[in-house]
């Protein structure tokens, strides 16, 4: 043991035991670990479409050339705002959306994003409401404007 | 090819300023790791000046000002004469080009970074570049979700970087793995530097970096990794002033103890227990600490007094029958630390680092090393505190969601702490 710590450049005064021990549990971690990260990352390279919440933004494509110039916009969901998904589905549509601002379940403003739990659902609520469906995408998600807007800043 | 010249012209902006500071007192490689750092917090804050001068993103002054600073510091470097320190790095340096590989292969697997990465983070970064006059929508209470209160430190390095090659994502993912490269490569050449041996700092450094877990949070997009960077650089640079009697490091120390304040709020709490400790270990002729730490802490002392919005997430549980700050959060905030550092996820490395600095014993409470274990403690117990009276969240899942990112941010720093107490060669 002592011959590994003189490699090791520890002064001979100073390698008490419990020392050379932690020392040694450290190496240990460093082989644990690497290998825990070699395991992570073969896992994560295999099946590199596995992560949580990672696309969710990809459904609202196509609206920040629409916003370029739009201040503010109202999103309205009838889903559970609680839940996880429909939460991270909010947030990443304000993050490719950005620097438009994205007010959750207020529909006052010139423009509303509706993420509904079926597009008939969305329709409804956009009747109710006296707007214009204008556009619907393959994920559902319907872009409507408000003909009586007057709220346009946030 | 363009970040790479933006982080470059950062990297020479803080190796040179910091050979001003400190000329020839610390190793060519600790100095670029040290001056990288210092070079990304003054580019954040040339943007945050400009952005608040103008009240817009200007495509031209940062630039502008970034390399007429360069030239200015070049010329000031100049008349320097600079000692040369025969140091043989090479081996720490392939340790951490080994680092990379990892660092980066997840960082490519988590483009977009964790929750807060777009949540908050790139968001703020987002408004400041492309929202011109309007960028301060970024504080709007409607955006409440998105920790609308915490500070710009990395949104506006991440946009210095933008500048230059353009928005994309590969921008604040490049970012993520330079910061932890960065404060692997700060603990690794400051042990040395504070005469650890390169094999025990690269034992050391290797355990801390090559944690799968501490792997994904590094690569997360948050502003943790530059909280655990600044607070690391802080405290080297800190034991280097006790340990060569040199008070331009103190100097240093101020300067990272103002970037650390601008990181994240926590930061913030982190700088101010930082700042008592460093004072009440060094009460003579404090007023050059004190100066280099308002001067660059500026920035936070701005945000804080004029532009903060107020915390949309806070309810004080000490004021409210609604909400109240009960018995029930104070044990479940007092027991669920310990569950934490035991959690399978660290592998064991806080029960072995509590155990190699219990058996360090005085050595770890010595002066001036005893100064990161009242900070950790203070730190941790500031955060407790919040824990308990901020009661707008469910006590559970907040701290099952942040407790481990600020335990994260200590590790470097805690290792430093362990490695400094068990192994210096004068010991």
């Amino acid at each position: 043991m002592s011959i590994i710590f003189i490699a090791l450049g520890v002064p001979s005064q100073y390698n008490p035991p419990m020392r050379q021990v932690i020392l040694v549990l450290l190496g240990l971690s460093v082989v644990l670990n690497a290998g825990q990260l070699a395991l992570q990352i073969l896992e994560h390279q295999r099946h590199p479409s596995t992560i949580a919440f990672h696309s969710l933004g990809d459904k609202f494509k196509g609206l920040e050339t629409v916003f370029s110039h739009v201040r503010a916009v109202g999103y309205y969901t009838d889903k559970n705002i609680d839940e996880p998904l429909v939460v991270a589905q909010f947030e990443q549509a304000q993050y490719l959306l950005a620097p438009t601002v994205l007010d959750l379940n207020h529909t006052d403003y010139a423009w509303v994003i509706f993420d509904c739990t079926s597009p008939q659902e969305a329709f409804n609520k956009i009747k109710e409401l006296g707007l214009q469906p204008l556009k619907m995408n393959n994920f559902g998600i319907i872009l409507a404007f408000n003909p009586q807007a007057h709220r346009l800043k946030p | 090819m363009m970040y790479l010249f933006a982080l470059a012209v950062a990297v020479a902006l803080g190796y040179c300023t910091l050979r001003l500071i400190v000329a020839g007192r610390l190793s060519f490689y600790l100095s670029l790791f040290l001056g990288a750092a210092l070079g990304l917090g003054i580019i954040g804050q040339i943007i945050f000046y400009l952005q608040l001068l103008g009240n817009n993103f200007n495509h031209f002054l940062p630039p502008l000002v970034s390399l007429f600073l360069l030239v200015v510091l070049f010329w000031l470097n100049k008349s320097l004469k600079i000692q040369s320190h025969k140091n043989s790095n090479g081996l720490s340096l392939l340790v951490l080009i080994l680092l990379s590989v990892p660092l980066w292969l997840e960082a490519n697997y988590y483009p977009l970074g964790g929750w807060d990465a777009w949540s908050c983070w790139n968001l703020k970064a987002k408004f400041i570049y492309l929202a011109e006059d309007h960028w301060k929508d970024i504080f709007t209470p409607i955006l409440w979700r998105s920790n609308i209160h915490y500070p710009l430190g990395l949104p506006t390095i991440n946009v210095w970087f933008w500048h230059w090659s353009g928005v994309s994502q590969s921008v604040p993912m490049l970012n993520a793995v330079v910061l932890a490269l960065l404060t692997a490569g700060v603990l690794l050449l400051g042990l040395q530097e504070l005469k650890v041996s390169q094999w025990i700092s690269i034992v050391v450094t290797l355990s801390v970096f090559t944690l799968a877990f501490g792997n994904t949070l590094s690569i997360s997009q948050y502003s943790d990794i530059l909280f655990s960077l600044y607070l690391l650089a802080a405290l080297v640079c800190y034991l280097l002033s006790r340990d060569l009697k040199d008070n331009r490091l103190l100097i240093l120390t101020a300067v990272f103890t103002g970037l650390l304040s601008f990181t994240k709020n926590e930061g913030l709490a982190a700088s101010v227990i930082l700042t008592l400790l460093v004072l009440s270990q060094q009460l003579h002729r404090p007023w050059a600490f004190i100066s280099a730490l308002i001067a660059v802490a500026l920035p936070t002392i701005i945000f804080i007094l004029w532009m903060v919005p107020p915390n949309e997430t806070f309810i004080n549980g000490l004021a409210t029958i609604s909400k109240p700050s009960t018995f029930l959060r104070l044990q479940y905030v007092l027991v669920y630390p310990w569950f934490e550092f035991i959690s399978l996820k660290w592998n064991g490395l806080w029960i072995l680092a509590v155990v190699g600095l219990m058996l360090a014993g005085g050595q770890a409470m010595k002066k001036p090393l005893n100064i990161i274990g009242l900070f950790v403690a203070l730190y941790l117990a500031v955060l407790m505190a919040y824990y308990q009276i901020n009661t707008f969240f469910e006590i559970g899942w907040w701290m099952s969601m942040t407790f481990n990112r600020i335990v994260f941010a200590l590790m470097p720093t805690v290792f430093l702490w362990l490695a400094l107490s068990l192994f210096r060669k004068d010991a």
